[in-house]
């Protein structure tokens, strides 16, 4: 198992300033992989320059590995190029589909839960992770429909292709929490599904609760629902590298930070207790 | 097709428009509406479409207001829905949509707006090379310099306007009264020095120098065409060009100076 990566966050432009100037103590950043897919310039110097500081991680969100369209090799060869620049601890991406006929809907849409399904996603894994030299991680993605379809619950998606691809997961607590509550399923027998030799990264993030369901939107803190899951998480699965995302109403540095302190103290005291699987 | 790709064609189809076949095929929520569902993906579709063109393209929405700039988002979204991997190179063909499609093809200077902020942009984003040094210019010897070419950094684009566009840019950049529309032939450069982009607008002579040498002309042949052209005497010609030169190298718009 790789070395334990610790407590990161999403790294984001409105501050790459703060992290250059102040150089926080972060163990990880997590880059968004298309923002840098580009020839050179800003975005790649400022890359560059924490890279030099910092551990990355690659995380991607049009990989698309359940689209029926063929795999986007022109896209697949750009990530393996900034792969080799950058050297991250990881690659990630979701296991959804973005768009289909050429097109991209620029979303993580669900797939059904069925055979047909796992098949196609494991063969594409497969290609990809032989493609880029390396294991990939799957993220969970939070969904608001259900297809008549799918014949097994998510987790069992989401555990029989990591088993059949041999890839990897990154479990995004947030993601179930929104999930169970749209799809009314007790979290944690989602948590308790997932093979823990698998997880590499935990997720965690925002949402907003519209009533009859939440959507999934990295534009606020944490809530108290998503840390008590993210607690179960850690007891079930020991020491994962842990990062919280925002996007959208992306406060200051210091407010992301302070709230990464929080779920490192909920790791810490949890790891204090000794009652960790690994 | 396979039952996949049926199934993925439908709800692509439902984000995107009006298409209800997908219904048939989802399952009923315990709590609310299907519809309220799937309203999640398509207007998290036209978001997030939306507001990227609006961060990249905000000068616009400056100038037509937020209504407008919203109807004709919404229009290009239809028309050129995203074929990319990266949200901001959705954007890439405004500038044609906005030059092919009414009534925004009326307003001519709009796509120019258009191409030019989105130059500033892929500028920054351009691939990265070395800017020439004064030192490497003075070691040339001066018998070299009528057939010395140029090299320009690869955020390097030239744009003529039919339009005041570029006067307009200005203003909407410096937050001063807007001009108003006028056909004018007009030419402009856009770079990059360090992290910064920039648009700075060219003279007649100044785009015809940097035109030649975009092309690959020697330093003698874009004297001589500047001196044709009437826009010096035929003494003052090498001194024009050098000074602007100068300027150019002075802003990092060369890499690399070779003889041809």
């Amino acid at each position: 198992m790789d070395a334990f990566l610790g407590f990161g966050l999403g790294l984001r432009t409105q501050h790459y300033s703060y992290i250059l100037e102040h150089q926080p103590k972060i163990d990880w950043f997590e880059a968004i992989t298309e923002d840098y897919l580009v020839p050179g310039g800003k975005p790649l110097h400022y890359l560059n320059r924490i890279r030099e500081l910092y551990p990355l991680a690659m995380h991607g969100v049009s990989l698309s590995i359940g689209s029926c369209d063929p795999l986007n090799m022109e896209y697949l060869k750009k990530v393996k190029m900034l792969a080799d620049k950058i050297q991250p601890v990881w690659i990630s991406d979701h296991l959804c589909w973005t768009g289909i006929d050429g097109l991209n809907m620029h979303d993580l849409l669900p797939l059904p839960y069925t055979e047909e399904a796992v098949k196609h996603v494991v063969d594409r894994v497969k290609k990809v992770q032989d493609f880029l030299g390396r294991r990939i991680l799957l993220e969970n993605v939070s969904s608001y429909i259900e297809y008549r379809d799918s014949k097994i619950p998510e987790w069992e998606f989401l555990t029989t292709i990591a088993d059949q691809a041999d890839c990897l997961i990154l479990l995004d607590i947030n993601n179930i929490y929104v999930s169970s509550v749209n799809h009314h399923f007790d979290p944690l027998d989602y948590l308790n599904a997932i093979p823990i030799p698998r997880v590499r990264q935990f997720h965690l993030a925002g949402h907003k609760n519209c009533g009859d369901y939440i959507i999934d939107t990295h534009d606020a803190p944490i809530i108290d629902g998503v840390w008590s899951l993210y607690a179960q998480a850690v007891k079930r699965f020991g020491r994962v590298a842990t990062m919280i995302e925002r996007d959208d109403d992306i406060p200051e540095f210091p407010v992301l930070f302070a709230e990464l302190q929080q779920a490192k103290k909920i790791a810490k005291n949890i790891w204090k207790e000794n009652v960790c699987i690994s | 097709m396979s039952v996949l790709a049926n199934l993925q064609q439908s709800l692509q189809t439902h984000v995107m428009g009006e298409d209800e076949q997908i219904l048939n095929q989802l399952v009923s929520p315990v709590r609310g509406t299907l519809h309220e569902r799937l309203a999640v993906y398509s207007n998290a579709y036209d978001w997030r479409l939306i507001d990227a063109l609006h961060q990249e393209y905000g000068l616009l929405a400056k100038l037509l207001g937020d209504e407008v700039f919203t109807e004709l988002a919404e229009a290009f979204i239809d028309a050129y829905p995203s074929q990319f991997y990266s949200i901001a190179m959705f954007s890439e063909p405004l500038a044609q949509f906005l030059g092919e499609y009414p009534p925004y093809s009326e307003q001519s200077h709009l796509s120019e707006l258009a191409q030019l902020i989105k130059a500033l942009i892929i500028s920054l984003e351009a691939a990265d090379a070395p800017f020439l040094n004064f030192e490497t210019l003075a070691n040339v010897a001066e018998q070299n310099w009528p057939s010395l070419c140029f090299k320009f950094h690869p955020s390097v684009q030239y744009f003529s306007f039919n339009y005041n566009s570029y006067a307009i840019w200005k203003a909407l950049v410096q937050e001063k009264a807007i001009p108003n529309v006028l056909m004018a032939k007009n030419h402009c450069v856009v770079w990059r020095k360090g992290l910064q982009s920039y648009a700075v607008a060219l003279t007649e002579a100044e785009a015809l120098i940097l035109n030649l040498l975009l092309q690959g002309s020697c330093f003698a042949d874009v004297c001589e065409a500047v001196y044709d052209k009437g826009f010096v005497g035929e003494s003052q010609a090498a001194n024009f060009v050098a000074n602007l030169l100068a300027t150019w190298l002075n802003n990092h718009l060369f890499s690399e100076v070779k003889l041809s």
